[in-house]
């Protein structure tokens, strides 16, 4: 028999009793997807990406006891990683790379799959962080317009306009489209 | 552009979405800030005895556990396989005159370094005594017999983080417990 405890079970343990072993499941059963998020989102920088995942680990912990299961657990978490991406964006006031300034490789008979693949993560890496979370949780993820409207604090229909400009705008970027990103 | 050309976009997207695994050491630095924090409380070492040989009757083994702060964790492999490292003794199991408190440091030290590399480590110390149920002749009953006594008992065990096989078996040959002429099993958790 293999019994796994459910998100809400754990939680109740972590709250109880500061429970490790609990809270270590948890870890282990969500920070796969959890990283790959971040890692989008940091444009594929590692260091960034782990600290995106360590600080929304802790932020879910301190914050655990305000959780009111509204969504998954995951969904939760993944809107936490969000807040903690935009809290270093602020932090280092970096500016996103325009899409138009992205520089695509020509898309000739010889041109790689790994090529095309490095493309597609600097289109990605440069799309508006709005456009960027939405694209990733939505087609990277597959988390639905609702989960996205939750985690990120916007109505499910503003969640399905960015995700189709996000699109246009990757679609435009690899294919030397000149689409405004607006 | 088209809905069937947007639609698209996502089928391209899917090819960033490789496995990708969070580095090793993440899963102890997230703890290690919980617990600095108070919000998790790390469980303690479990004092483990050591043992000393059959003859004695006393079992040697420090679990994994053992560590306490540090040893029960970091993910190398934190999401990828798992080995079990079962520690056997019989008679060719000797203490070389060592009181079972140098034991115990050696076995936690063990536990500690491997964890400090990275490496997932838990464990648990087993007591003397077992009990073994198998059917009965009669094959609609269990019956339960000691087994605590026999040669070559378990006496432990710990759980590895490991890349495969041969990375498990190469960390076992590290185990102190070889040295004192006891036998460690490895086998994969599946």
């Amino acid at each position: 028999m293999n019994h796994k405890p459910d998100d809400r079970a754990l939680v109740a343990r972590v709250l109880a009793d500061r429970d490790e072993r609990a809270f270590r499941t948890l870890y282990r059963r969500h920070t796969p997807a959890l990283y790959r998020f971040a890692t989008r989102l940091a444009g594929g920088v590692v260091p960034a990406a782990e600290e995106i995942t360590h600080d929304a680990w802790i932020r879910a912990v301190e914050g655990l006891a305000g959780f009111a299961w509204r969504s998954t657990f995951l969904t939760w978490l993944m809107g936490i990683a969000v807040n903690c991406w935009r809290g270093r964006l602020r932090e280092q006031a970096r500016p996103m790379v325009p899409l138009d300034s992205v520089q695509l490789a020509g898309r000739d008979s010889q041109f790689s799959a790994v090529d095309a693949r490095i493309d597609l993560e600097r289109v990605v890496t440069g799309l508006p962080p709005g456009y960027r979370e939405v694209l990733v949780l939505h087609d990277l993820h597959g988390f639905t317009h609702e989960d996205i409207g939750r985690m990120l604090g916007i109505e499910p229909g503003t969640s399905k306009s960015q995700l189709h400009r996000a699109r246009q705008a990757v679609r435009a970027a690899l294919t030397g489209g000149k689409e405004p990103v607006t | 552009m088209t809905p069937e050309e947007l639609d698209g976009v996502q089928s391209e997207l899917e090819r960033l979405n490789p496995e990708l695994s969070p580095p090793a050491g993440l899963e102890s630095r997230v703890m290690r800030t919980l617990e600095s924090r108070n919000l998790i409380r790390r469980r303690r070492p479990r004092l483990l005895m050591i043992v000393g040989s059959l003859a004695a009757g006393i079992l040697l083994f420090l679990g994994g556990v053992l560590a306490g702060r540090g040893m029960a964790s970091p993910a190398q492999a934190g999401h990828g396989p798992r080995f079990m490292l079962l520690l056997y003794e019989d008679a060719g199991f000797h203490r070389d005159g060592e009181p079972p408190e140098s034991f115990v440091a050696e076995y936690s030290g063990w536990g500690h370094r491997l964890a400090e590399s990275g490496r997932e480590v838990s464990g648990e110390e087993l007591a003397p005594s077992a009990r073994l149920l198998a059917p009965a002749d009669s094959g609609s009953t269990v019956a339960a017999r000691d087994v605590g006594s026999t040669a070559g008992q378990l006496a432990g065990f710990f759980i590895i983080s490991a890349r495969d096989y041969a990375d498990a078996v190469s960390v076992a040959r590290t185990h102190p417990h070889l040295r004192h002429g006891g036998r460690v099993v490895v086998r994969e958790v599946m």
